[in-house]
């Protein structure tokens, strides 16, 4: 594809295969210079891709790298902390009386990988480039503008009341980065894609990436926390395994010390095995399958409750993530704003269900389920779907596909736009309200991400007053919210299947690992861990 | 692609005797006989397998829940999948899908290379150059390089892989066709009906062709089971049959993140792969040496 | 001799101009919408006007084709969605690893097949024939991908003894890292005396390099065992026996110079069998080659990747034949006639 360099060079084959071997040569991840015996590497087989290295229009996987080598201005702090938010690269915030202005004091003395200082003025350029072009960018809309006060303090103006403190902590498009950096990004798109360095504060620098392979980071030796109050690891190696099989071969030959997805079937004998520790934490994975309110007959509520009605939530916990898993009210995992512990879900009754079909007069139909075909959980409980709706006369056709695809089909001509779209969904930070409940079933123009094509105006001016309420007071706020996710499970445009649990599979040479349940691909911060005693 | 007869066939018409010849040949060689023996098993399998399945259930295996991941026993043989499916069930429906896919693929490859090759190497000339030049580009790629490009393109699924195998296959069958076709017309009683007058049409219909059938079956033979192995292949790799579809290749895929602890999701629809692909490997060896006594022990 | 080479030479590059129309046409077949894909899930549609426009994707059909041929040849092939960076760059990156695994196939097939096929035409009809034949119909018959899982199952759940997967050992690269100097570790590792690593990169490519070599073996030895025999049947064989000549001799020297021609025959199609079979085996083995990088490019129906394996595959495959023609042709003289 031509015009993706910026001037497409006449080099002939030769002079492309001797710089496709300095590529191997600089890119191969095995340096000659670290050769010392007593290195602390910390190996670790995760799944996690990357499909940028630009920390600001990364929305994806690869923020398991990210979020260890850029930090925000706040960090959302585990479930049962104390505080719920502590600080990051800013020292103290604060809000106006109005709720409008948000001023921020930043820490002074950090610099960036690149040796860039970081102040106001760094703070702002991230921030606004973030609100151009974030891939997350949408989590700043409230904000009018960044005004620098002083060398280490910014103020952010906002257009209505908002809870910064949440936005700013978000596991996307909240990075600092270095100004540097920036500059050259605007100029030149593919600055970040070289995948050479990293331009952050946080606590591991990008020493080397091979595509598809590996990562390699090292410890940024001037980081703001130091490096002397415990034994860190000195270089980290990620080993990019999309397989569960190939994590779980990897750990049990002691090829690494940390994998985050083994096969379900295999936890038990790794959690009684003396040699590892199984941590499962509550995580913000949700799975839910979208319906098309769109097309007959599931544009009749009573249908869509027959669905709710006849699936196998157990079996389907059971089956795909043996039982590490709980189900889901409303899409909302528990564990975040807003809390939907007290709302309602289905269980399964296929009389029930039966009978709401009568009501509706449906016999039968044919109803086609589109999920992504590298989504292992999916994939083994999507029969049971298939199984248990065909009691109902239902003839289910299951189509996996890649999930680009599965996107584009749900998004083109609506004639062949699928009945169900299996969905895995994570919210951009701790408000699933402003995401999860907005992006998902808000109706809008063009579906973006509300697949089931639901437009019900009661919802959405239920979620558009809890969005506004967030802000300034929150306990209306969820009083709104809890209405909405009511409606929503009533209604049924999507049926609500389960949230994952995290599984981190560690080995007991190694300490210090915790789950941090706000930033769901950064699943393990490096910088925490040391070498068992 | 497995051996290609390319010598010259024996015309089959004229010589005495093949099914004595084949009966005594297949009570020499036992291997033979076991080739035999499991192609009638899974053509069994493939026509009336949901019958003679324990559990079929809408065709994939019917779902239990409460009995899944069960190790091989007396009441689940092949032991029960993630689902509680029992495994032997699926195996023997898989054996139609199997059979099918390759069935089609080859028939249609011969279908379509045949002619072509028998016209390209009989009439020789610009018609020859043409058709040789464009089996060449099919044939230009590695095996299953295209099948996998074509797949890739239309999208996964039975119909496209079976159309894109079609499309890898033809040209082999084209090949052979044009081989056989250009030494056949140097036969003295071709040469010499063709110098009589006869039509073309008659001289292939009654003497290029049954000449030809031989070699053409022992190929077609070998092939059914290379396409099985290619298609169970592209199934691996998720470009063949999608689940919940009992196709050997996609199970032997499914059960690979189990492996270590239950090994017997991979391993029975592999090993049917495998004794099927043997069956008609060894068979096909057999017709090779039955048509051409240079072979035979 | 030349005139011959010339006029391969002349076909070979038709036809891989044909193989260029075939693989465009065939991208051009991808259903989904290619600018959509490239920018990401929540792309506002300017963006995605944006980058059809960068990836001229609104121009004709034939314009198209033009220029994708003529940056092809200056070596842009076009950047993988993916990983964004240039898909040559991304096979020329993987390509020593796969090419490892292929050789040490190769190394292992072609010795066996031959010796196998020879001692089964040489001892026909006796035990060992028949146990040469078992064998290499087992060889053809096995799927690669299954016979990779039997022998993880096999080495390494139940006897313990080779490692799973992967190329090297994770710490060594830490404590005795190879010098890339071609980035075939193998090679790498001897020739710069790195023993340790020698011995730990050998011993994972074992497992690897026996799946991918049996189908070869099995191959091989039957076209070998044929070739013999038919070979050995020939009249000037008879008479060297009659006078007196050692069989040894005429097997391996008469015999087996004769049956050079499909023999080599063979080895071709075993290069093109190896090209396709390997990416089985990598995904099995975690290898990471081109095998690899195909199937997931597949799977995310990375396009420009897509293409761009295929056509350096079919390529690899066009130089092959033209060398085991040239091979054969100085063999035998009689085919530098057709």
């Amino acid at each position: 594809m031509h015009g993706t360099t910026p001037q497409p060079r006449a080099v002939s084959r030769r002079v492309a295969v001797a710089a496709a071997l300095a590529v191997t040569l600089a890119g191969s991840a095995v340096t000659v210079t670290a050769q010392e015996d007593d290195l602390d590497v910390l190996k670790v087989a995760h799944t996690a891709n990357i499909t940028t290295w630009d920390p600001v229009a990364s929305f994806s996987t690869e923020a398991q790298y990210m979020g260890n080598m850029y930090e925000p201005l706040i960090w959302a702090t585990p479930a049962g902390a104390d505080e719920e938010y502590v600080p990051g690269l800013a020292t103290s915030w604060s809000t106006s009386e109005d709720g409008l202005t948000w001023t921020f004091e930043l820490e002074q003395g950090v610099t960036f990988h690149d040796g860039e200082p970081f102040d106001a003025a760094a703070a702002k350029a991230s921030i606004d480039a973030a609100r151009e072009r974030g891939g997350a960018g949408f989590i700043w809309g409230p904000v009018e503008s960044v005004e620098v006060v002083d060398d280490y303090t910014i103020d952010i103006n906002l257009s209505t009341p908002a809870a910064l403190d949440l936005i700013a902590s978000s596991t996307y498009a909240a990075w600092m980065v270095s100004p540097a950096a920036l500059e050259a990004a605007a100029a030149d798109p593919e600055f970040f894609e070289s995948g050479e360095a990293s331009y952050g504060t946080g606590p591991y620098m990008l020493e080397s990436y091979v595509p598809d392979t590996e990562v390699l980071l090292t410890q940024f030796p001037d980081y703001r926390l130091g490096w002397d109050d415990a034994d860190h690891y000195e270089k980290v190696l990620i080993t990019i395994t999309p397989e569960s099989i190939d994590q779980q071969q990897a750990l049990e030959g002691g090829q690494v010390d940390i994998a985050n997805r083994v096969p379900p079937e295999s936890v038990e004998g790794l959690d009684a095995n003396p040699d590892f520790t199984v941590h499962r934490d509550p995580s913000l994975f949700t799975y839910v399958g979208l319906l098309n309110t769109q097309r007959a007959p599931l544009d009749d509520t009573r249908v869509r409750q027959a669905l709710a009605l006849a699936t196998p939530y157990s079996d389907i916990i059971d089956v795909s993530v043996l039982g590490q898993g709980t189900q889901n009210r409303a899409s909302v995992p528990v564990g975040i704003f807003p809390d939907s512990s007290n709302t309602s879900m289905w269980s399964q009754d296929m009389e029930a269900a039966k009978a709401l079909m009568a009501e509706a007069g449906v016999e039968g139909f044919d109803m086609e389920i589109t999920y992504a075909a590298e989504n292992p959980v999916e994939a083994a409980f999507a029969p049971l779907l298939q199984d248990a709706y065909g009691e109902l006369g239902i003839n289910v056709t299951l189509t996996p596909m890649p999930f680009n695809q599965q996107w584009d089909r749900s998004k083109g001509d609506p004639d062949g736009r699928q009945d169900m779209f299996l969905l895995l969904w994570w919210p951009a930070n701790s408000d699933a309200g402003a995401d999860n409940l907005t992006s998902l079933f808000r109706s809008s123009e063009e579906p973006s991400f509300n697949l089931s094509y639901w437009q019900n105006e009661t919802y959405d001016s239920l979620i558009d007053e809890a969005t506004a309420l967030t802000g300034s007071d929150r306990d209306a706020a969820q009083a709104k919210y809890a209405e909405a996710m009511e409606l929503l499970v009533e209604e049924s445009p999507g049926i609500f299947f389960l949230d994952t649990s995290a599984v981190t599979t560690v080995a007991n040479t190694v300490e210090g690992f915790e789950y941090n349940i706000n930033y769901p691909f950064t699943q393990i911060m490096f910088y925490q861990l040391s070498p068992a005693a | 692609m497995a051996a290609t007869y390319n010598q010259l066939p024996s015309v089959i018409s004229e010589r005495p005797g093949f099914a004595r010849r084949a009966a005594r040949a297949i009570a020499h060689d036992w291997l033979a006989l076991f080739g035999l023996v499991i192609i009638a098993v899974v053509v069994v399998a493939a026509l009336i397998g949901p019958l003679l399945a324990p559990s079929p259930g809408d065709g994939a295996g019917v779902i239990n829940v409460d009995e899944r991941m069960l190790p091989p026993s007396l009441a689940y043989p092949f032991g029960t999948d993630w689902l509680g499916r029992d495994m032997l069930t699926r195996v023997i429906l898989g054996a139609r899908i199997a059979l099918q896919v390759s069935l089609i693929v080859v028939g249609l490859a011969i279908l379509i290379g045949v002619p072509l090759g028998a016209i390209a190497g009989y009439r020789r000339g610009w018609l020859d150059g043409l058709i040789m030049r464009i089996t060449d580009l099919f044939l230009a790629f590695p095996p299953l390089l295209l099948a996998m490009a074509i797949v890739a393109a239309l999208g996964p699924g039975l119909q496209n892989a079976t159309l894109a195998l079609v499309v890898s296959w033809w040209p082999w069958y084209a090949r052979l066709a044009r081989g056989l076709a250009v030494s056949l017309r140097e036969w003295p009683f071709v040469d010499a009906s063709r110098a009589m007058g006869i039509r073309e049409s008659s001289i292939i219909l009654r003497h290029i062709v049954p000449n030809s059938l031989g070699p053409i079956v022992v190929q077609a033979t070998i092939d059914i089971g290379t396409v099985i192995l290619a298609a169970g292949g592209l199934a691996f790799i998720g470009l063949g049959a999608r689940p919940p579809a009992p196709d050997w290749g996609l199970m032997v895929a499914e059960g690979r993140q189990y492996i270590l602890e239950q090994w017997w999701l991979s391993t029975f629809p592999g090993l049917a792969i495998f004794f099927t692909v043997l069956a008609f490997n060894l068979v096909g060896d057999l017709l090779l040496r039955l048509l051409d006594p240079r072979q035979e022990d | 001799m030349i005139r011959f080479l010339l006029r391969r030479l002349t076909s070979s590059l038709f036809v891989l101009a044909g193989v260029s129309v075939i693989t465009f046409w065939l991208a051009r077949l991808i259903p989904s919408d290619v600018a959509a894909i490239y920018i990401g899930p929540r792309a506002r549609p300017e963006q995605i006007e944006r980058v059809r426009e960068q990836l001229g994707l609104n121009e004709g059909l034939i314009t198209q084709y033009l220029v994708y041929m003529r940056d092809m040849l200056a070596g842009d092939w076009g950047s993988s969605i993916a990983t964004k960076r240039p898909v040559l760059d991304e096979i020329l990156l993987r390509l020593p690893a796969t090419l490892e695994l292929i050789v040490a196939a190769m190394l292992i097939a072609l010795p066996v097949g031959l010796v196998l096929g020879m001692l089964s035409a040489r001892w026909q009809g006796r035990p060992i024939d028949m146990g040469v034949r078992i064998v290499s119909i087992v060889g053809v018959s096995l799927p690669a991908f299954f016979l990779g899982l039997l022998l993880q199952i096999l080495f390494f759940r139940s006897l313990d003894v080779l490692p799973l997967s992967g190329r090297v050992d994770s710490d060594l690269r830490f404590v005795s890292p190879i010098d890339t100097v071609t980035g075939v570790y193998i090679v790498d590792a001897a020739v710069t005396g790195n023993w340790s690593a020698l011995r730990d990169v050998a011993w994972h490519l074992i497992l690897p390099a026996i799946t991918l070599a049996a189908y070869p073996i099995g191959l091989i030895s039957r076209m070998t065992r044929s070739a013999m025999l038919e070979s050995l049947g020939k009249d000037y064989i008879r008479m060297a026996r009659a006078y007196g000549l050692r069989e040894r001799y005429i097997v391996s020297r008469l015999a087996l110079r004769n049956a050079m021609v499909p023999v080599l025959t063979v080895i071709g199609l075993t290069l093109a069998y190896l090209l396709t079979g390997t990416f089985f085996v990598e995904i099995v083995f975690n290898w990471p080659g081109l095998g690899t990088f195909a199937v997931r490019s597949i799977l995310a129906t990375d396009y420009p990747a897509i293409m761009g394996i295929a056509l350096f595959g079919a390529a690899a495959y066009v130089v092959i034949n033209l060398v085991v023609d040239l091979a054969q042709a100085w063999v035998d003289p009689r085919i530098r006639l057709t």
